[in-house]
């Protein structure tokens, strides 16, 4: 019975840094925004793994582009979950979802940083793929606004000027 | 009997409407070309629709199917090429930028007026099987939008926030 206990008590233990890096595992859209800058900001150095909260298509384009740099920096030389090169305070942040017309499958989900560093307001653009809500692209709105995907594979995105 | 042979071929495509596939062998050019024949008869005119890459084609499909299913049109519901549904282009100017990294993809930017009103738009190519194909179209600006994520999600300006999920 002991055992038992210490079973379960190493398997909790085990378990826990596995669970606390999965974020994905919230089932809506704006649950999982908000779970993943929660993480953010709780430890400003974290990020999700790609492959766990991006679709194939955006993933693979990640790593196209670091595949074309050779180790240089690519094309993408920012973080896209904070429009920025250096550390900025996620610690308010307002979210909200707004799901598409004709798909209940596709939500888009606006974030703003606030605060007086904000980078400002992006979109995240999810698509439910095998029962698992991913995001297929993001937009940084704004000036110098840009579209991940295509800064992805152009370099250039384009600014909002 | 040649020429009655010819001339049969050529009513079978007048009557089916069918004309050649597109090829673009610049794209700059092409997108030039485009904007003057938009120019020379803006009432008629319509750009070719097999330019674009096999992702851009179905999503361009899968938006008609979703807006017939519903009964109406679909998302997209203005021609991409002059960002409304009427055209008076002038000062047309195109110029194109090759991707920093791969010779295979460049974007072409025009810039134009349009009922006088200022405007610019970037075209996004990719060469594919040795054939141009455009990929993505973006309308920079407080109200500019990109052309496959307004055919997946409605629009990507100034999404509305849901009431479900209050601020």
């Amino acid at each position: 019975m002991k055992n038992r206990y210490l079973f379960a008590f190493a398997f909790t233990v085990a378990a826990a840094p596995a669970l606390a890096a999965a974020p994905s595992a919230p089932s809506d859209p704006v649950a999982i925004i908000n779970a993943i800058y929660a993480h953010i900001k709780s430890n400003g150095d974290w990020r999700p793994k790609d492959a766990d909260v991006l679709t194939p298509r955006l993933a693979g384009l990640i790593a196209a582009d670091a595949s074309d740099a050779k180790g240089e920096v690519g094309r993408l030389d920012s973080d896209y979950w904070t429009n920025a090169q250096d550390t900025v305070d996620v610690s308010h942040i307002k979210v909200a979802g707004h799901v598409d017309d004709f798909r209940k499958d596709r939500e888009t989900v606006t974030l703003t940083i606030l605060g007086k560093d904000s980078p400002g307001t992006a979109d995240f653009y999810f698509q439910k793929q095998n029962g698992k809500w991913l995001i297929d692209d993001v937009r940084w709105e704004g000036k110098n606004g840009w579209v991940l995907s295509l800064l992805l594979q152009y370099s250039y995105y384009g600014s909002d000027l | 009997m040649q020429i009655p042979f010819a001339a049969a071929i050529a009513a079978v495509f007048l009557a089916t409407g069918a004309r050649a596939a597109t090829a673009i062998s610049d794209p700059a050019t092409f997108v030039r070309g485009v904007y003057a024949s938009f120019q020379k008869d803006p009432d008629n005119y319509t750009e070719p629709d097999d330019v674009y890459t096999p992702r851009l084609a179905a999503l361009f499909a899968a938006d008609r199917a979703d807006g017939e299913k519903g009964g109406g049109v679909g998302r997209l519901d203005w021609d991409a090429w002059v960002n409304g549904q009427a055209v008076n282009l002038k000062d047309v100017t195109v110029s194109a930028r090759k991707d920093e990294f791969r010779s295979d993809r460049v974007i072409v930017t025009a810039t134009m007026t349009n009922f006088g009103k200022p405007a610019r738009v970037y075209f996004y190519f990719e060469r594919m099987n040795g054939r141009w194909l455009i990929d993505d179209i973006r309308w920079p600006g407080p109200d500019g939008w990109t052309l496959s994520l307004v055919l997946k999600y409605g629009s990507d300006f100034l999404p509305n926030p849901d009431k479900r999920y209050p601020y």
